[in-house]
């Protein structure tokens, strides 16, 4: 095995791995943030419109972690800068 | 398969400069979003009672009601420049929902160029208005030693924003370019309504954060100022 | 030029061009039209407030006026009211003082009707009583009626003082029979002479200086009738009175003998109208004048 192929292999296999766990980390965060936007609204049904909003915010930045992974993943597979001619 | 994810194919030469499909993009977005508001301003000024001058004043509105709720009170500069930020991101989306183009957020340049103007726009709105060296003492604050975490925070948070607006434009069309690949036609829609949705939050979300981040050093400087 | 560094600085001046063109031909239009309608609508408000103002002060004007109206009206209707009931008093006291003037000239019209009807009645029944006492003591024979009223004289005469008896003057209505000279002589201790006075019907007649003993048929018939008057005026008290005082003038010369004769007459012609019963008649012309005298 060269290598190349060695750097390859390692590079395709972090990169699922980094999206499998950044995946479970934001689902965790994202289902929490589900929950607790559930009861908030059912404790105050008035401030509805507020907290649907601060709940949407609240989960495009947990989102963010998720896409941030897999913008790590994109580089190992595509711009790996050690992976030349892959 | 190799898509091009974080570098694009050039189309022309202007002499040295390259030209690419997402300064085209980018470009198109800016010429539609003055046309349209210009329109709008002036159906705000002339016909007040009218649909446009609604839609004027809506967005107006909207945008100084966010603004003012992160400041905690009206910041006309602040407004003019998080209301571009808003409506060029949210513009860059729909534009990306038509066939054959791709929002130029989701090109890594682009995403930075407006993380970085945010950057950049701390410090100026800082200096504006407490001054040079009261703005730099805030980096001593509470304590000298945390200098670094303050340099290290606003990189990080620039960074942060560039990569997460990135991220959510190209995954959107990554995602629906695979399922487009793998299945077919009908399937990917519900995607491509995610990916819109996803891309207004993101607009609205690198709003309100850079609203956060640039009020936050007005209020350093009137923080300063009160003591 | 890297394609990445050219995208980066032309996506920075496009922004920044992006921004200044929204600055300049939306938000600073949109907030200076705004700002044009927020100080209009000031304006306009603040106009509303001073209109609202003045109608405020109309309103407080309108309705203090109404309220000195009412006040007024109140007055003015309290004032009314108090005239009215003055003036009702006034014609309540009238209507009344004239009723009780009408109600005491009636009162007066019936008194003396009543009396009059009274007195008329006790006239009818005197004389009707009169006549017969005297009917009755002209039936009884003569003599027997002489001896009983000269006994009733004689008992009445031994209550007076022996002195004034000696001077006395005795008249009787015819000579007297020998057993009652003796008994009137007895009372009197002195032998006596006696006139003939036919108009006394019966009886003896006494005068003396301390008194008139009157056992006559005619004082008899006058006594009933006045008795008789009596009884039918004591029915009425207001009338009683003034008929007293003439009453007893007429019977009497004075008010010893007056009392004399009352308690005389009552006993004496019961006994003899008992007794005697004889066919006598004696003339009735005596006692008419004192009837006459009582009317």
């Amino acid at each position: 095995m060269s290598e190349h192929a060695i750097l390859a292999l390692g590079s395709i296999v972090m990169a699922g791995l980094t999206m499998a766990i950044g995946a479970v980390g934001a689902a965790f965060g994202e289902s929490r943030i589900g929950a607790a936007g559930m009861d908030a609204l059912a404790r105050q049904p008035d401030e509805s419109g507020s907290i649907t909003r601060t709940q949407f915010v609240a989960l495009a930045m947990v989102e963010s972690t998720a896409i941030f992974c897999l913008v790590i993943a994109l580089v190992l597979l595509f711009a790996n800068p050690f992976v030349t001619g892959g | 398969m190799r898509p091009e994810i974080f570098d694009e194919p050039v189309l022309l030469w202007l002499g040295p400069v390259p030209i690419t499909p997402t300064m085209l993009t980018s470009l198109a977005t800016t010429a539609t979003l003055l046309v349209v508001f210009g329109v709008v301003a002036r159906a705000v000024v002339h016909h007040p009672a009218g649909r446009l001058a609604a839609v004027g004043r809506l967005t107006h509105g909207f945008i100084r009601g966010l603004v003012t709720e992160v400041v905690g009170r009206p910041a006309p500069g602040l407004e003019i420049f998080a209301g571009s930020l808003f409506l060029f991101i949210a513009g860059a989306a729909l534009l990306g929902q038509l066939p054959g183009l791709a929002a130029p957020t989701a090109n890594l340049g682009a995403a930075s160029a407006l993380a970085v103007l945010v950057f950049l726009a701390v410090p100026v709105v800082g200096i504006r208005s407490r001054g040079p060296l009261g703005y730099l003492r805030h980096y001593l604050r509470p304590n000298p030693l945390l200098f670094p975490l303050h340099v290290i925070s606003e990189v990080s948070r620039t960074l942060a924003l560039a990569l997460r607006l990135f991220g959510n434009m190209m995954s959107g069309h990554l995602v629906v370019g695979l399922i487009v690949a793998l299945v077919g036609l009908i399937v990917p829609i519900p995607l491509m309504l995610l990916d819109l949705l996803i891309g207004l939050l993101q607009a609205y979300i690198f709003t309100i954060l850079s609203s956060v981040y640039i009020g936050a050093a007005i209020q350093v400087g009137q923080g300063v100022e009160n003591e | 030029m890297s394609t990445t560094l050219a995208n980066f600085l032309f996506e920075v001046a496009n922004f920044l061009l992006l921004a200044a063109g929204l600055g300049w031909l939306l938000f600073k239009p949109v907030r200076r039209a705004l700002d044009d309608e927020r100080k209009r609508h000031e304006q306009q408000d603040e106009e509303s407030k001073r209109l609202r103002d003045e109608a405020e002060a109309l309103a407080n004007e309108a309705r203090e006026a109404r309220r000195a109206a009412e006040r007024e009206l109140e007055a003015r209707r309290k004032e009314m009211l108090a005239a009215a009931e003055r003036e009702t008093a006034a014609l309540l006291d009238e209507a009344k003082k004239a009723r009780r003037a009408e109600r005491e000239a009636l009162q007066g019209e019936l008194a003396a009707l009543r009396e009059g009807e009274t007195q008329a009645l006790a006239h009818a029944v005197g004389r009707l009583a009169a006549d017969a006492v005297r009917g009755l003591l002209e039936v009884l024979p003569g003599p027997s009626l002489d001896l009983a009223l000269v006994r009733a004289a004689t008992r009445e005469l031994a209550s007076l003082p022996p002195a004034a008896l000696r001077s006395g003057l005795v008249e009787v209505a015819r000579p007297l029979e020998p057993e009652a000279r003796s008994l009137l002589g007895g009372a009197l201790g002195v032998s006596f002479e006696a006139r003939v006075v036919e108009e006394l019907g019966a009886g003896v007649r006494v005068t003396t200086s301390a008194g008139q003993v009157d056992a006559t048929a005619s004082a008899l018939a006058r006594r009933a009738a006045r008795v008789v008057g009596e009884l039918g005026r004591k029915a009425p008290d207001a009338a009683g009175s003034p008929d007293s005082g003439p009453d007893d003038a007429t019977t009497t010369a004075s008010s010893d003998s007056a009392t004399s004769e009352t308690t005389t007459d009552p006993a004496r012609p019961e006994t003899t109208t008992d007794s005697a019963r004889p066919e006598i008649v004696a003339e009735p012309s005596a006692p008419r004048p004192p009837e006459a005298s009582h009317a």
